[in-house]
C-alpha cells in the first residue's frame, strides 16, 4: 500500500481496533499488519469480489435502504452474477483463496459499518483494471459505505495530477479556420502511455514521428526491447532529471527541475490542493518543466507560419510558469466547475505561511479540498451521500467508475459540462442501457463479465485485440477526441504458452524508499532501497533447487534477466516476484556496495487495457532456471 | 550513571518505511556506505505465519559500554556522558575495530572517512545529542531525527524512567535484550499477536 496511506491507516487501526484483511500475491509490510493475510493468485481479483457481492446479494446482507435510495442498476447486477453462477465456490477454483474465507470476507465487510476498501497498483496494474475496480465499486455501493467517513472505494492509484488547463482559445480567424480544418477532423492516438510506439512501429492510426516524454520510458514501460526499436524511428526529446537508459536514444536532453527547486501546486486522491514554495534555486541549465512548456509556446509564437502568434502566447502564457499565482487565479475559477473557488491563491499562500518547516508529521500541511465554493469556506472533508452542490446538483463519490455524473462535474467541469445529469440519472449507476451500450462500443459491458490477463497458469478467459479503431471520448490530449482498439472479451488464451512458461511473474514496487526511477539515483535511498531480487516461495525453489542468494534466470517470450533469489513463504505459490524502477544505468547501487541490474520490463510484455491504457504488469507467464 | 533516556520500539507499529534511516543520514551526515540506525528483521516464524516484524537497531548507550572498554586509545575516544550518553570522538579515534567487534549489537560501523591523523574513523548512534538541550520549539526540534521521523511512532523517545512506566501501565511485555550483562538502554516491546481479531470472529 502507499506508505503516507499505510501510516494513517495504522494510526488509526490503534484507535478503532478495525480489522484488516490484506489481498495480495506478496507478503507485504502491509499484510504484516493485518489480521489476515490472503495469498491470491495474480490477476484475479475481480473473481474475488465477484465471489463476496455473490455471497452479499444472495444472503441479504447488502444495505437494502441505501441501494433503493441511490443505487441504480442493482437488479441487473444480481441477475447477472447468479446467471453466470459467480459463487464463492466458483471464485475459490479461480483465485485459489479458500471459499469459507471468501464468505467470512464478505460477511464481515458487509456487516461492518463503516468499511472501506483500499486498492493501489496491485488493481490498477492489471489488463482488467478499469473492470475490476468498477466491480470493487459495486461491492462499496450495494453495502451502503459510500459518502461516510471512514468508508468509500479508496483508488489510490493514478491520482488526477495537478490542474488541467482549461479549453484552447482561437484569438483569430486564422486559428479557427486551421483547427476545423485539421485538427478537429484528425482523432488522437489511444489515451494510453504505453500505446505510442505501437503507432511508431504500425502506423496505425497514423504514423507518430515525434515524442516529448518526461522521466524513463525504457525502465518503466513494458517490453523495453521493442521500445528501443520504436526509439530509434522517431524524433525524440527528453526531458528529465539524470542520464537515464533511454538519453542514448534522444534527439534532444532536457534538464528539468526537481519539486525542491520549482514552485507548484499539486492535486491530491482526496480532492484535496496542495501549494509548495521552492526551496532552493534550480541548478545548472535546467528549467522546471512548465517553463520549458511556455518557452516553447514563444518559440512556436515566432516561428509558426499556420497558427497566430497569439494563440500560442495566450494559450500558454510565460507568466503561467514563472509565478504560480497568475497561473491559480486564472485557472482555478475555471476549473473543477467552479468548486475549487473558495482556494483563492491569497488563502493557499496564507495557509503556507503557517506550515512549519521542520514539522515532521506535517500537520499544518497547506491544503484545502474541493468541494470548497465561498471564500471563507471550511473545505470538504468527506463527502456525504445526501450533500448538495451549491447549485443544487449532486457532489458525487469518491468512485467515478460508477459513472456518477456529479463526479466527473467535480473534476471535469469543463469537459463534461458542470453539475449536467448523465441519461437523466441521478445516482451511482452501476448499470444503464445507455452507459452499457457505450461500453459495448469498445468491448467492455456495465457489468463486466470476467477476464483477466493473457498470461495466466490456469488458461483463465482473457481479451483479443482487434483490428477495427472505436472513437472514443475527448480524454483531454487531442482537440478532436481519441480512438481506441475495440476489444473482444473472454476468449481462451494460447494453451501452449503456460505449457512452455509455467510460472507466474508479477512486478512491483521494491519497497517504499523507491519512486520510478529517480530515487535510484539518491545514494541514501539506494542504499536503503534494498537489492533487485527474484522473490519465490520455498516449494518452487525446492522444485529448481535454488537456495537464497542463487542466481536465478527469468525468461519470458521478451527476453530474460538475472538476479539474486530469494526464498520466503510470503508469496503465492507458484508465483515469483520481481521489483520493477531498477536500471542498468543506475550507476548509484554500485557506489553502495550493489550491482545495477537490467530492468524487469526487458521480459514484461505489452498488454494493456483498452480504456485507461494501463499496461499489464503483474501477470505474466516466466519460466525460471538456476544459473 | 544511570541511562536518563531511552528509545522505545514498538514492532507492531512500524510500516518497514525506513525513515528513520534517511532522517539520520540527514541529520547527522551518514555518508552512503554505511547506516547508525538500520533496522533488523525478525522471523518468519515459519511453522504458523509468514509475517515479519522490523526491529529498529541502534546504539543502546549501555550500562557498562563494551565498546568503552574495547577502546585502546589512551584517554579513551569513546566517553560515557554523566547523562548516559556514550559518544565517540572522530578525532582521537584510530580506527582499529576493537570497538566494533566487541559490541554485541552491531551498533559502531568503520567508515571510510579518515580524521585529521589520517586514521579511518568508527561511526555510531549519539541519540542526536546535539538536539537534545534545545527548546522544544526550535527549529528541528529537541528529539532524536529518527523519532521525529517516524509516522506511526512505533519509535518513541523520551526520559527512561517515564517510558518504563507507560509499558507498564499498556500492559506490554518487553524481550530481554541484556544477554551479556552489559545494561543496554533501549525498550524494545514484544509484537502484539496478529490474528486474534479474525480469529475471534
Amino acid at each position: 500500500m502507499h506508505p503516507i496511506t499505510h501510516a494513517w491507516l495504522r494510526r488509526r487501526k490503534e484507535v478503532v481496533k478495525s480489522v484488516w484483511v490484506v489481498v495480495d500475491p506478496r507478503m507485504t509490510p502491509t499484510a504484516f499488519a493485518a489480521d489476515l493475510w490472503v495469498p491470491i493468485k495474480p490477476g484475479t481479483d475481480m473473481a474475488l469480489a465477484y465471489g463476496m457481492i455473490h455471497h452479499i446479494i444472495t444472503q441479504n446482507l447488502y444495505d437494502k435502504d441505501f441501494v433503493d435510495q441511490w443505487v441504480e442498476g442493482f437488479d441487473e447486477l444480481r441477475k447477472f452474477v447468479t446467471q453466470k453462477g459467480y459463487t464463492p465456490d466458483w471464485a475459490a477454483k479461480i483465485t485459489g483463496i479458500p471459499a469459507g474465507t471468501i464468505t467470512k470476507m464478505a460477511r464481515l465487510y458487509a456487516t461492518t459499518k463503516p468499511a472501506c476498501v483500499y486498492t493501489n497498483a496491485g488493481i490498477t496494474h492489471h489488463v482488467n483494471c478499469v473492470d475490476t475496480v468498477r466491480v470493487l465499486a459495486c461491492l462499496v455501493a450495494i453495502t451502503g459505505n459510500l459518502g461516510v467517513p471512514g468508508g468509500g472505494c479508496n483508488i489510490l492509484h493514478n491520482s488526477p495530477v495537478g490542474l488541467s488547463l482549461p479549453g484552447l482559445e482561437f484569438p483569430e480567424a486564422r486559428d479557427k479556420e486551421w483547427f476545423e480544418r485539421t485538427a478537429y477532423k484528425q482523432t488522437g492516438l489511444p489515451p494510453q502511455p504505453d500505446y505510442f510506439r505501437d503507432a511508431i512501429i504500425t502506423g496505425k492510426p497514423y504514423k507518430l514521428r515525434a515524442v516529448i516524454y518526461h522521466g524513463n520510458m525504457l525502465t518503466q514501460n513494458s517490453n523495453a526491447e521493442q521500445l528501443q526499436q520504436a526509439l530509434r524511428d522517431v524524433f525524440y526529446v527528453r526531458i528529465g532529471l539524470f542520464p537515464e537508459e533511454d538519453v542514448k536514444f534522444a534527439d534532444f536532453v532536457l534538464p528539468s527541475t526537481t519539486f525542491y527547486e520549482m514552485d507548484h501546486v499539486h492535486r491530491r486522491i482526496d480532492r484535496g490542493l496542495v501549494w509548495r514554495n521552492k526551496v532552493v534555486d534550480p541548478v545548472g541549465e535546467s528549467k522546471q518543466d512548465m517553463l520549458i512548456y511556455a518557452e516553447l509556446c514563444q518559440t512556436m509564437a515566432k516561428l509558426d507560419t499556420k497558427l497566430s502568434p497569439r494563440f500560442w502566447s495566450e494559450n500558454f502564457p510565460t507568466r503561467w510558469a514563472t509565478d504560480k499565482r497568475h497561473l491559480w487565479n486564472e485557472v482555478a475559477p475555471k476549473h473543477a466547475g467552479g468548486w475549487a473557488g473558495g482556494m483563492s491563491a491569497d488563502r493557499m499562500a496564507k495557509l503556507l505561511e503557517g506550515a512549519k518547516p521542520g514539522d515532521p508529521h506535517q500537520k499544518y500541511q497547506p491544503i484545502l479540498k474541493a468541494p470548497c465554493p465561498p471564500a471563507d469556506h471550511p473545505s470538504t472533508q468527506a463527502l456525504a451521500a445526501d450533500q448538495r452542490a451549491p447549485d443544487g446538483g449532486h457532489p458525487g463519490f469518491s468512485v467515478w467508475y460508477l459513472d456518477h455524473p456529479a463526479w466527473r462535474a467535480l473534476f471535469d467541469g469543463n469537459r463534461f459540462g458542470a453539475n449536467k445529469k448523465r441519461w437523466g440519472v441521478d445516482r451511482v449507476m452501476i448499470s444503464h442501457p445507455q452507459y452499457d451500450a457505450e461500453l459495448k462500443k469498445f468491448g467492455h459491458a456495465a457489468i463486466p463479465e470476467f477476464y483477466t490477463s493473457p498470461e495466466t497458469m490456469d488458461g483463465l478467459p482473457t481479451i483479443r485485440v482487434t483490428g477495427e479503431f472505436v472513437k472514443m471520448f475527448n480524454v483531454g490530449n487531442s482537440p478532436g477526441g481519441n480512438q481506441v482498439h475495440r476489444y473482444e472479451i473472454g476468449v481462451r488464451p494460447d494453451p501452449e504458452l503456460r505449457k512452455k512458461y509455467p510460472i507466474q511473474l508479477t512486478t512491483g514496487r521494491p519497497g517504499v524508499a523507491h519512486f520510478h526511477t529517480i530515487t535510484h539515483w539518491a545514494p541514501s535511498l539506494a542504499q536503503v532501497g534494498g537489492d533487485r531480487y527474484v522473490q519465490m516461495h520455498p516449494k518452487l525453489a525446492a522444485s529448481l533447487k535454488v537456495k537464497s542468494g542463487d542466481m536465478v534466470k527469468v525468461e519470458t517470450p521478451r527476453g530474460s534477466i538475472t538476479g539474486p533469489a530469494l526464498v520466503w513463504d510470503g508469496i503465492q505459490e507458484n508465483t515469483i516476484f520481481v521489483p520493477h524502477t531498477f536500471g542498468e544505468d543506475q550507476k548509484v547501487h554500485v557506489d553502495v556496495g550493489r550491482q545495477a541490474w537490467e530492468s524487469v520490463n526487458r521480459v514484461t510484455a505489452h498488454y494493456y487495457d483498452n480504456l485507461s491504457g494501463q499496461n499489464e504488469y503483474k501477470c505474466q507467464l516466466c519460466r525460471v532456471t538456476k544459473v | 550513571m544511570a541511562q536518563k533516556y531511552a528509545f522505545k520500539i514498538d514492532p507492531s507499529k512500524c510500516t518497514f518505511c525506513r525513515a528513520c534511516v534517511v532522517a539520520c543520514k540527514m541529520e547527522n551526515n551518514v555518508g552512503v556506505q554505511w547506516t547508525r540506525n538500520d533496522m533488523i528483521l525478525i522471523g518468519p516464524d515459519q511453522r504458523k505465519d509468514p509475517a515479519m516484524y522490523a526491529v529498529f537497531m541502534n546504539c543502546q548507550q549501555c550500562e557498562t559500554p563494551a565498546c568503552v572498554a574495547a577502546c585502546p586509545v589512551k584517554g579513551k575516544a569513546i566517553k560515557k556522558r554523566d547523562d548516559g550518553i556514550v559518544l565517540l570522538d572522530p578525532e582521537s579515534c584510530v580506527g582499529d575495530e576493537l570497538c566494533v567487534y566487541a559490541c554485541p549489537y552491531g551498533a559502531l560501523r568503520l567508515t571510510p572517512v579518515k580524521n585529521s591523523h589520517g586514521y579511518f574513523t568508527v561511526d555510531k548512534c549519539t541519540y542526536c545529542a546535539h538536539k537534545l538541550d534545545r527548546p522544544a520549539d526550535a527549529p528541528g526540534g529537541n528529539r532524536p531525527a529518527c523519532a521525529m521521523a517516524c509516522p506511526t511512532n512505533a519509535i518513541d523517545f523520551g526520559l527512561r524512567d517515564q517510558l518504563l512506566e507507560e509499558v507498564k501501565r499498556e500492559g506490554r511485555e518487553q524481550f530481554d535484550v541484556n544477554l551479556f550483562g552489559i545494561g543496554p538502554g533501549n525498550i524494545f516491546l514484544k509484537p502484539l499477536p496478529r490474528r486474534a481479531a479474525w480469529d475471534k470472529l
